[in-house]
């Protein structure tokens, strides 16, 4: 257990001093700059799309509602670069994801990381 | 073994004397790279290179944020307001709301210097007569003419017409005309015109790191020409993607319903 969160902490690291290109497909004036929002959610569909992945999936806030969300993620291209694969999310897989939220309050986000459920971290790259 | 071996050599000796075909099938030298090499005499410029130079291609001591004069690009007055009329998806005054850039709206051809906005990879192929440009993003290529002059009254194209030429042992310079007029010269907007004329300056500094220059000359748009850079770009030495990324209008145009327009400003109703 202590290796696996030593490996964890590692490959955390090593995503967080990748440089990331600038210039992606747009960009982010409709999103919170500074805050990362963090939500736990049930995928209900990934789109492995250009310009943009986008992840879909609901989340219960605390009146007991389900809101669904969709949040944005890098183009395939960007994203196998850092390890993911268009079979990385599935319907129903829970997952806690680091966003940076849409400033007008719509369920809308830029991803910026995520962990799934088996505990491993994917950094997202626009 | 050793038999064998000088069997072995007297065979291909014997088969190069009778055949030049053979000899003209010997391979040329090759970089680490893979990239062919037609002399030593100039620069190598394998590597797998990237990613963009900046947004906002604008002269050494201008503020892209506070836009024009701040910036101090040298408009005519006719493209100043060509671009503040302009709604481009990047740099400081991006919108989603109704862009008017032609790249992400029709996905038309991004077209040079704007392709070194792009965040990247890029390879330079070199033969005798050519370089070929090769960008991973959007999946595109150039070629860039070597040591021969400009046609005298080029098509105008999305890419112009590039004739290049290598300068010292370290530097390859590109010379472009013949642009269509049609693309931004960046990301934020700026115009081009049929009268642009774009040095393209790429020096490799060292094994990892090359510098990109642009000078910008286009006396459609603006009254005097301005340098761009140098910009350092890095061989970061994984390949091109197995992904792709190739413009798609429908692609775009389903991003920006599901995604983008949801997070405008909400607009008073009148």
């Amino acid at each position: 257990m202590k290796d696996k969160l030593v490996r964890l902490f590692l490959i955390s690291s090593i995503f967080l001093t990748v440089t990331i290109p600038a210039v992606a497909h747009h960009g982010n004036a409709g999103y919170e700059q500074e805050k990362v929002t963090i939500l736990k959610g049930t995928v209900t569909e990934f789109e492995w799309n250009n310009p943009h992945g986008q992840i879909h999936f609901d989340v219960t806030d605390d009146k007991g509602e389900v809101v669904h969300w969709i949040s944005e993620c890098g183009p395939p291209l960007r994203l196998v670069e850092v390890g993911w694969t268009r079979k990385t999310l599935k319907p129903g897989d829970v997952v806690t994801f680091y966003l940076k939220v849409a400033k007008n309050g719509t369920p809308r986000a830029i991803l910026q990381k995520m962990i799934l459920p088996d505990g491993t971290v994917l950094e997202n790259r626009a | 073994m050793r038999n064998q071996r000088i069997a072995s050599a007297i065979l291909w000796m014997a088969a190069l004397a009778v055949s030049p075909a053979l000899l003209a099938q010997t391979a040329p030298p090759t970089s680490a790279g893979g990239n062919v090499l037609p002399s030593k005499d100039h620069v190598d410029l394998s590597g797998n290179w990237g990613y963009g130079i900046g947004v906002n291609y604008i002269p050494n001591g201008g503020d892209a944020k506070l836009g024009p004069p701040a910036d101090k690009v040298p408009y005519q007055p006719w493209a100043r307001d060509k671009f503040l009329s302009e709604r481009p998806m990047t740099g400081p005054n991006a919108t989603f709301n109704k862009t008017t850039d032609p790249q992400m709206l029709y996905c038309d051809p991004v077209g040079t210097p704007r392709v070194w906005t792009w965040p990247g990879k890029y390879r330079f192929l070199q033969t005798p007569e050519a370089v070929y440009i090769i960008y991973e993003f959007g999946m595109t290529w150039r070629v860039v003419w070597l040591n021969r002059p400009h046609s005298d009254d080029p098509d105008p194209t999305w890419w112009g017409e590039s004739v290049g030429k290598y300068e010292g042992n370290d530097t390859l310079v590109i010379d472009t005309i013949g642009f269509n007029g049609k693309t931004w010269i960046d990301m934020a907007g700026r115009p081009q015109t049929e009268k642009g004329h774009l040095i393209e300056r790429i020096r490799r500094v060292d094994a990892d790191t090359l510098e990109i220059t642009l000078t910008i000359d286009d006396p459609g748009a603006y009254t005097q020409t301005w340098t761009y850079g140098p910009k350092t770009v890095k061989n970061l030495k994984t390949g091109f993607s197995k992904a792709q990324l190739i413009c798609d209008v429908r692609g775009n145009q389903y991003f920006d319903d599901v995604v983008e327009k949801p997070t405008l400003p909400a607009t008073p109703s009148k």
